[in-house]
């Protein structure tokens, strides 16, 4: 308690102030983290639903292309053969053009970075750049309240205490004669900082929480209605990416028919005249293309399941970010606790500091 | 083998729904027969009709894809406006966390005024 002859300013009790900024920081963190939990979720579950896509619809256009190759490689044999017209393997087009797959893939990539960008400011709100500067903030104000504890003192012209006495005793031997001199010294003690290391990490604390506020509202505000409005554009990116599949599953189904026909009428004419070894190693080929052939469709058929996967993804996080989602009462709850052993991580790493 | 029945040669492109599923039906019979079959003459033959058939359909197919790639031009627009509004936001909530590194800036540069003034 103070005295009434003590002319220092009042202070808080340290343990008062440090409860006040942990129930600040853990107030605003649980807001934070509680408010955007459900969006990262949402967001990271996007993020895993997109990888698949981006990744096999590449390899699809890939794919059909050099599919598309060699049943044009063995349409040449008979259009070499025909006469008329003439066949120029130059004027051979592929299936699609270099600026068909290009485009596919920039509209891939450039999906891609947006649910990057979402998963990222979602998870934004405990970034180790804030992290840093709220450590950096506690550390700072400890520094300061050092520098200005004498300054205070000084200003209010308190006298600094006696803090410590040394006794010093020098034995001085003379003949017999033994003469003890002690003399007595005293130190001032150092002005005491009232920024205490459990003040500064609870004002880090604070200060993070601060800014994980401040961010959950920035980004609660701005991000849904940008999540939103991208809703019908990713439904548009599906419904696309649907069309090409079902474009390439038909003409890789062709492709993979006329290569076998061919092959296997080439194998039966008895023009060809083939000789035993040979004949028997091009019918060999016939199960390895079919098999190729049904891989093809099967991945095609995993493509299409993915791309309706994609789009439902998206779809619970426009409602997520609209609010119409039942679960998320359920999900804050849950948020509410992580939030709690997240801010309590955060102060036990500043203590060890 | 039923008759096919009579479908143009040289059909306008896109082909309708129905004339495109009447051509993928067509194929398929085709197809049917063709592995029916080891006799090279009949094989031959069928395969040159099926021919026919299946040029009209990739064609169609080639003209879908080319369809697409304009749409998804323009929908790449739109992908990289939204892209464009998320660096913004990103930039604004970097703006808090550089108040933040600004407020403990502050409190440094007053402590070392600080400790230039003798007590």
């Amino acid at each position: 308690m103070q005295s009434k002859l003590d002319p220092r300013p009042a202070r808080l009790p340290v343990p008062l102030l440090y409860r006040s900024a942990m129930a600040l920081t853990l107030s605003l963190s649980l807001c934070a983290t509680g408010c955007l939990s459900p969006l990262h979720q949402h967001a990271t579950a996007l993020a895993a639903a997109t990888a698949p896509v981006v990744d096999q619809a590449a390899a699809a256009y890939s794919s059909a292309n050099s599919i598309h190759f060699m049943r044009t490689d063995y349409d040449a044999i008979a259009q070499f053969d025909a006469g008329t017209p003439v066949y120029n393997p130059r004027t051979v087009p592929p299936l699609m053009s270099a600026k068909d797959i290009q485009v596919r893939l920039a509209v891939l990539a450039a999906f891609q970075a947006y649910v990057q960008s979402v998963v990222a400011i979602t998870s934004g709100t405990d970034s180790p750049e804030l992290q840093a500067a709220s450590t950096s903030a506690g550390q700072d104000l400890s520094s300061l309240g050092s520098a200005l504890a004498p300054s205070i003192d000084s200003v209010l012209g308190i006298a600094a205490t006696a803090a410590s006495t040394t006794v010093t005793t020098v034995a001085t031997t003379t003949g017999n004669t033994t003469t003890a001199t002690s003399t007595t010294s005293s130190t001032p003690a150092a002005a005491p900082n009232p920024i205490t290391p459990t003040i500064a990490n609870g004002v880090s604390a604070a200060v993070d929480a601060l800014g994980q506020f401040l961010i959950s509202r920035k980004v609660k505000k701005e991000l849904p209605p940008i999540i939103v409005s991208m809703d019908p554009h990713v439904k548009v990116l599906c419904d696309l990416l649907a069309s090409d599949i079902t474009i390439l599953k038909g003409i890789e189904d062709r492709d993979y028919n006329s290569v076998i026909n061919r092959q296997t009428l080439f194998i039966l004419e008895p023009a060809s005249k083939l000789d035993t070894e040979e004949r028997r190693k091009l019918i060999m080929q016939l199960p390895a293309i079919a098999r190729r052939q049904q891989t093809s469709d099967q991945q095609l058929t995993q493509l299409s399941a993915a791309i309706v996967r994609l789009e439902l993804t998206h779809h619970a996080l426009a409602a997520e970010a609209q609010g119409n989602n039942p679960e998320s009462l359920k999900s804050k709850l849950g948020d509410l606790e992580a939030a709690g052993k997240d801010i309590g991580k955060f102060y036990t790493s500043l203590s060890s500091d | 083998m039923t008759t096919p029945p009579v479908l143009p040669a040289s059909p306008l492109i896109p082909l309708t729904p129905a004339l495109r599923a009447a051509y993928q039906d067509l194929y398929t019979k085709y197809e049917t027969a063709i592995e029916g079959t080891n006799d090279p003459g009949v094989k031959g033959a069928l395969m040159a009709s099926q021919l026919d058939v299946d040029n009209i359909l990739t064609k169609d197919a080639m003209y879908g894809l080319n369809a697409n790639t304009a749409l998804y031009d323009a929908l790449l627009t739109q992908i990289n406006g939204t892209n464009a509004d998320l660096k913004t936001l990103k930039a604004q909530i970097q703006a808090i966390t550089s108040g933040i590194v600004t407020f403990g800036d502050i409190l440094g540069a007053i402590d070392k005024v600080l400790a230039l003034i003798p007590a």
